[in-house]
């Protein structure tokens, strides 16, 4: 069966990032399967669930809180990537969203070697 | 393991955001799977190859010294576009050794033998 | 072999697209998106290039763009996935 894995690396304040989230959607529509989506670079900044945008506007954290719950995706973030912009993983002060799984590269490469195709986004 | 080759595609000068270091490390990772890694640079990328550069002066880390540790993870493969070079009026002048610079032409062929292409 | 381009930057801002064309091999094809709509009317594209062009509808629109030389095929974004298996793999130049 043919698969897709995600890199997400634009942040959620970046326009690019609708149309991601609208990409993954129509894949997922066209019954393609989305093996998961690995957040890199400023991409980890979705996972921050202390951004505020104001409510008349797109929120993508709600997108992809939305694409986990409904079709079961596994949203990687890079944990080094993350640290860099700010998430914090202590659960004290935790400030990631509970949809995103803490990765490393690794699962960037087993990802990569299962997926019929990458899609760096 | 199963295998799929990446070519990682530097298009960003040396100190140009994290480009640079989040693509090398990328390689590191894919290298330390085992998978086939290649290093390709066109346009201002090719500036990641220049010889005597010096990060520290600009507080910059100085991740290009790093280069030299990629045939320890069996990334051995380097191409860099001539065309590229010409344009900006470089030489062959690099910090590493076994850089293979390619026509544009070649340099392209080469790219579309990798299962995929991540670019930086 | 073959790929798929997606050009997701103006050639009005930056110099991706003659990147790509650098590279640009006898199967490739190019999907304009995101900011990619600008280089409808771009004479680096304009300029006969025999490869398939695509460029994704609503992106075009948002921005006001119109394929006045139909040198690019119209698709919307629902339609893109399917693409990406048709070609051997995908760039993504942003």
């Amino acid at each position: 069966m043919q698969s897709l894995a995600f890199i997400i690396t634009t942040s959620p304040l970046d326009n690019r990032t609708v149309t991601s989230i609208n990409l993954i959607t129509a894949a997922l529509h066209n019954n393609i399967k989305v093996l998961g989506v690995f957040f890199y670079q400023q991409g980890v900044c979705n996972a921050n669930k202390d951004i505020i945008i104001a409510s008349d506007e797109f929120q993508p954290l709600k997108a992809w809180q939305n694409l986990q719950q409904k079709y079961d995706i596994p949203l990687h973030l890079c944990v080094t990537a993350g640290e860099k912009h700010g998430l914090i993983v202590e659960e004290q002060q935790a400030n990631i969203d509970d949809v995103f799984t803490l990765s490393g590269l690794g699962e960037l490469v087993e990802l990569s070697i299962q997926a019929t195709r990458v899609i760096q986004l | 393991m199963q295998q799929k080759s990446l070519a990682i595609l530097n298009s960003s000068s040396s100190f140009d955001r994290t480009q640079g270091r989040d693509a090398l490390d990328i390689a590191l990772i894919f290298g330390s799977y085992e998978q086939r890694v290649a290093l390709f640079f066109q346009g201002e990328g090719v500036r990641q190859l220049v010889n005597r550069q010096q990060a520290d002066i600009i507080q910059a880390k100085d991740y290009l010294a790093t280069f030299s540790a990629l045939p320890f993870y069996d990334v051995e493969e380097i191409y860099v576009c001539q065309h590229s070079l010409t344009d900006r009026a470089l030489t062959t002048d690099f910090h590493l050794d076994n850089v293979s610079v390619l026509s544009a032409g070649d340099f392209a062929k080469k790219l579309q033998q990798f299962d995929m292409v991540l670019r930086f | 072999m073959s790929t798929l381009h997606l050009m997701r930057t103006s050639a009005y801002q930056q110099n991706d697209l003659t990147q790509c064309l650098d590279l640009l091999q006898a199967n490739d094809a190019i999907v304009l998106l995101d900011d990619g709509c600008y280089n409808l009317s771009h004479h680096l594209l304009t300029a006969n290039i025999s490869n398939p062009i695509y460029h994704i509808n609503e992106h075009a629109i948002a921005r006001a763009m119109l394929d006045q030389k139909k040198i690019s095929q119209a698709i919307t974004l629902a339609e893109l996935p399917a693409l990406f298996f048709t070609f051997d793999k995908v760039i993504t130049w942003q």
